[in-house]
């Protein structure tokens, strides 16, 4: 019973695990904002052969990232299951959505690896990094199919001993709206809505980015509660 | 407090996204006022005074409903949503008419700056409407289902409260781009 909460904590602390490591991927490519839409082929192709290595190795970085998620997620199911009345419906939705998501992410990666590997032909490098970003920025949307059953969960557990705290519902349900911001992206090459104006990166990213860090804590911390139920209960329960 | 303290939450970190929507549309208004003075002069403020008679009208009633929550009426509330919900779907309604007219004159997302803002802001406002629509839709079935009794006001207030904070965005946005003029 003991090795179960330790698998359990094993994969909850992959969570810090991954926000580390995504963060200083993406901080080691050097898109910070994200290229200026209004840029031609050549300044595009020209970032990218001056920072070549620094990108590849931040892509690299941010794929080891991905290697945690399927813990992590799974550690956030198996919680799920421990509330009072989930629909397992939403539980379902939960895992299809993260699993698609993290291949959805992968495949992000994957595209911006190209778009360094042969960066001689100027055209093919704006396009490739055009449609990392796209697919970066725009369906970031492709996250709230993740935080909708995670909130509606939350929020039908009527027990008092919560497992997830209600705040971290409406968080999720915050954080949807939120990243909508990056829906317009394909419509602009300037201004706040553009994939480096305020809304399609700066908002859109850093909410997207806060919700590992802060569901890490929400998740380690019911990990130990739920550890902490287990340990005074008889040795039959082994749940988590 | 009524409501939950989630529900605040989430309604002031909602603002914070508006807030930040705002001030983006008033830096570049400041960037270039006669572009978003040419824009303002084409909007219809015919449409922009009805919603927010509209919302206003739905907002009454959730209070009333709130209020008559405390007194257990439940038919009287459930008529009151039913006009919160009404005032949503017209306002929905009267939204898609404005945009099929700026869209027939030639106003689009892409046309210029202040109908870039113009149609971002109210669209993300709109889905704000959806939502708050959703939520008093739940509110409704709630209470068909279970009565007024127990934790229902409490549901109601939180719901309320999301209903309000759709109505003040508007509050906000309607000056800001139908009247404001600088």
């Amino acid at each position: 019973m003991t090795i179960n909460t330790n698998y359990m904590k094993l994969c909850a602390a992959c969570g810090p695990i991954l926000t580390v490591l995504w963060l200083a991927g993406f901080v080691t490519t050097g898109f910070i904002p994200a290229l200026d839409p209004m840029w031609s082929a050549e300044q595009v192709a020209q970032f990218y052969t001056q920072n070549i290595t620094s990108i590849r190795v931040g892509i690299v970085v941010m794929l080891l990232a991905l290697a945690f998620y399927a813990p992590f997620y799974s550690a956030i199911t198996i919680q799920m299951f421990r509330m009072k009345n989930p629909s397992p419906v939403m539980i379902a939705w939960f895992v299809i959505a993260s699993a698609a998501f993290m291949c959805y992410l992968f495949y992000c990666y994957e595209i911006w690896a190209v778009a360094t590997y042969r960066p001689e032909n100027a055209a093919a490098v704006q396009m490739f990094n055009d449609l990392v970003w796209i697919s970066y920025l725009w369906p970031v949307t492709f996250a709230p199919a993740t935080y909708i059953p995670l909130a509606l969960s939350i929020l039908i557990d009527d027990r008092n001993a919560e497992v997830f705290p209600r705040w971290y519902a409406f968080y999720n349900l915050w954080s949807v709206l939120l990243a909508l911001t990056g829906t317009f992206v394909i419509f602009f090459k300037s201004g706040p809505f553009a994939m480096n104006g305020i809304f399609a990166y700066w908002v859109n990213l850093v909410v997207f980015f806060i919700w590992y860090p802060i569901t890490s804590v929400v998740l380690i911390r019911s990990v130990n509660r739920s550890s902490q139920v287990l340990a005074r209960t008889p040795q039959k329960t082994v749940t988590a | 407090m009524p409501a939950e303290l989630g529900v605040w939450l989430f309604v002031l970190g909602d603002m914070v996204l508006f807030a930040i929507l705002f001030l983006a549309y008033a830096h570049d208004y400041a960037a270039d006022p006669g572009l978003f003075r040419r824009g303002q002069a084409q909007l219809s403020q015919f449409f922009g005074v009805t919603n927010t008679l509209l919302l206003l009208i739905g907002s009454f009633a959730v209070a009333l409903a709130v209020n008559e929550a405390r007194g257990r009426g439940r038919k009287r509330i459930e008529y009151l949503l039913y006009v919160a919900i009404g005032t949503g779907l017209l306002f929905l309604a009267n939204k898609a008419i404005e945009y099929t007219h700026e869209i027939s004159v030639g106003n689009t997302m892409m046309s210029d700056q202040f109908f870039m803002y113009y149609y971002t802001l109210t669209m993300v406002h709109l889905m704000h409407v959806s939502v708050g629509i959703g939520v008093l839709v739940f509110l409704v079935v709630t209470l068909r289902a279970k009565g007024a009794a127990g934790r229902f006001s409490n549901k109601l207030e939180s719901g309320g409260l999301i209903w309000h904070m759709v109505d003040l965005l508007w509050i906000a946005l309607f000056p800001l781009l139908y009247l404001i003029r600088i």
